[in-house]
């Protein structure tokens, strides 16, 4: 057989075992290759070294792996997943989008911060005074709200039923049945709760089951 | 509904909508390949199961947020080597061995830590010939630097082509290239007693 005198360089009998050459240039040392006993030999040798590589066996981990990581995988509900992909739209994902969220937030908090430093700095305001007339609208605001709904509740002809059904009830129980009864509805709504967020919020993992009661 | 038959991308959606058995496909689809992996980063087996399940535990806690328009194998497998690579900075590297972890002190820890292959269609024989070879090409990649090591077990044992493996690696093109290249020649000069 001719030998070549010159040999292609390595990298490049290296590109040409694993296939990743052009095709002219492929045509070209695939030509050489087949009258070079040496450049033959080492493309043998990295074609047998690929070859071992790719036979390396796939390892498996101990049995019970998949109950181990779902013990720690918290399967949410679809309406819990597509509010976490909404809101995730809003998270910006690079460091401009993150500088321009974090300059639109810093914008208001940086106004109120002023306009408290102002309102301080005046000498007829006080830490104090200001703190007095906050929780006074707030409670009056709270007290307004409250005593409407309780009014436009009694006003109600369902709230009139209710109070007139309570009043001969207890008349024709007594005070201790009905006592019962109201603690056997209160334990009954908390239990209903508890099923409701279970369910709602603690879906299952591991094979659990679904929180259900019977009565 | 069988979920093997479904693509990636299926399988998470039903992932996402709460299908508790769509979780245990990935699972079952990646498991091998990302302990694999981790398994011959670290080569430690008690280390890689704890750190193949943190990586499962990251990647399905945060489906949510996976971007459909990369690939999932890049995604998890990008995990999976940050989190080894995360370890391997805290603690020394050791001696692979297939023969079990050097950490093992006896029988049973020897035992519960060799390596264990899982191909279906190889009889006992092939497995103690291929253990021979096998066992001087693990040394060989154990011996290899952690990133020449990553680059040629991503693409001549998980067969991802250079692309992917770049992305999972957070580095250019050229770098997958480069750390190949040198991976295959180191590799090559200390299988050379084998040729014969």
């Amino acid at each position: 057989m001719r030998q070549e005198t010159q040999h292609p360089q390595d990298e490049r009998l290296e590109a040409y075992s694993d296939g990743s050459l052009p095709g002219n240039e492929r045509a070209a040392i695939g030509s050489h290759v087949r009258k070079c006993v040496r450049c033959q030999s080492e493309v043998d040798d990295w074609r047998a070294l690929f070859t071992s590589l790719a036979a390396l066996p796939l390892l498996s981990p101990s049995p019970g792996f998949a109950n181990r990581v779902m013990a720690h995988v918290t399967v949410q509900q679809a309406w819990q997943s597509r509010t976490a992909a909404a809101l995730a739209r809003f998270v910006p994902r690079t460091t401009g989008g993150l500088f321009v969220a974090v300059a639109m937030l810093a914008i208001p908090a940086l106004a109120a911060g002023t306009l408290m430093v102002w309102l301080l700095s005046r000498s007829y305001l006080t830490g104090y005074r200001l703190w007095v007339f906050a929780t006074d609208q707030f409670a009056a605001g709270t007290n307004q709200v409250a005593s409407g709904a309780v009014s436009r509740l009694l006003e109600t002809d369902i709230a009139v039923w209710l109070a007139t059904t309570m009043t001969a009830l207890l008349g024709s129980t007594g005070l201790r049945a009905m006592t019962f009864v109201a603690g056997g509805l209160s334990f009954a709504i908390v239990a209903s709760i508890w099923v409701l967020y279970r369910n709602l919020f603690r879906t299952p993992n591991r094979g659990s089951t679904y929180v259900s009661f019977t009565f | 509904m069988d979920y093997r038959e479904l693509t990636d991308q299926e399988v998470i959606e039903r992932a996402r909508d709460g299908r508790e058995p769509a979780f245990r496909e990935l699972i079952r689809r990646y498991q091998r390949p990302v302990f694999s992996l981790i398994y011959r980063l670290v080569r430690d087996r008690e280390r890689a199961e704890d750190l193949a399940q943190d990586t499962f535990i990251k990647v399905l806690n945060a489906l949510d947020r996976y971007d459909p328009s990369y690939k999932f194998s890049s995604w998890i497998f990008k995990i999976a080597h940050n989190t080894a690579l995360d370890d391997l900075r805290r603690k020394h590297p050791e001696t692979l061995s297939i023969h079990g972890s050097p950490h093992a002190s006896n029988r049973d820890e020897i035992e519960a830590t060799v390596l264990t292959p899982v191909s279906d269609d190889e009889t006992p024989e092939e497995f103690t010939s291929s253990k021979e070879i096998g066992g001087h090409i693990e040394k060989a990649i154990g011996n290899l630097r952690v990133e020449y090591r990553t680059a040629i077990l991503l693409c001549h044992v998980e067969g991802r082509p250079y692309e992917e493996v770049a992305q999972i690696m957070d580095v250019p093109l050229g770098t997958v290239k480069t750390y190949i290249h040198r991976a295959r020649n180191e590799l090559k000069k200390q299988l050379a007693h084998l040729r014969c």
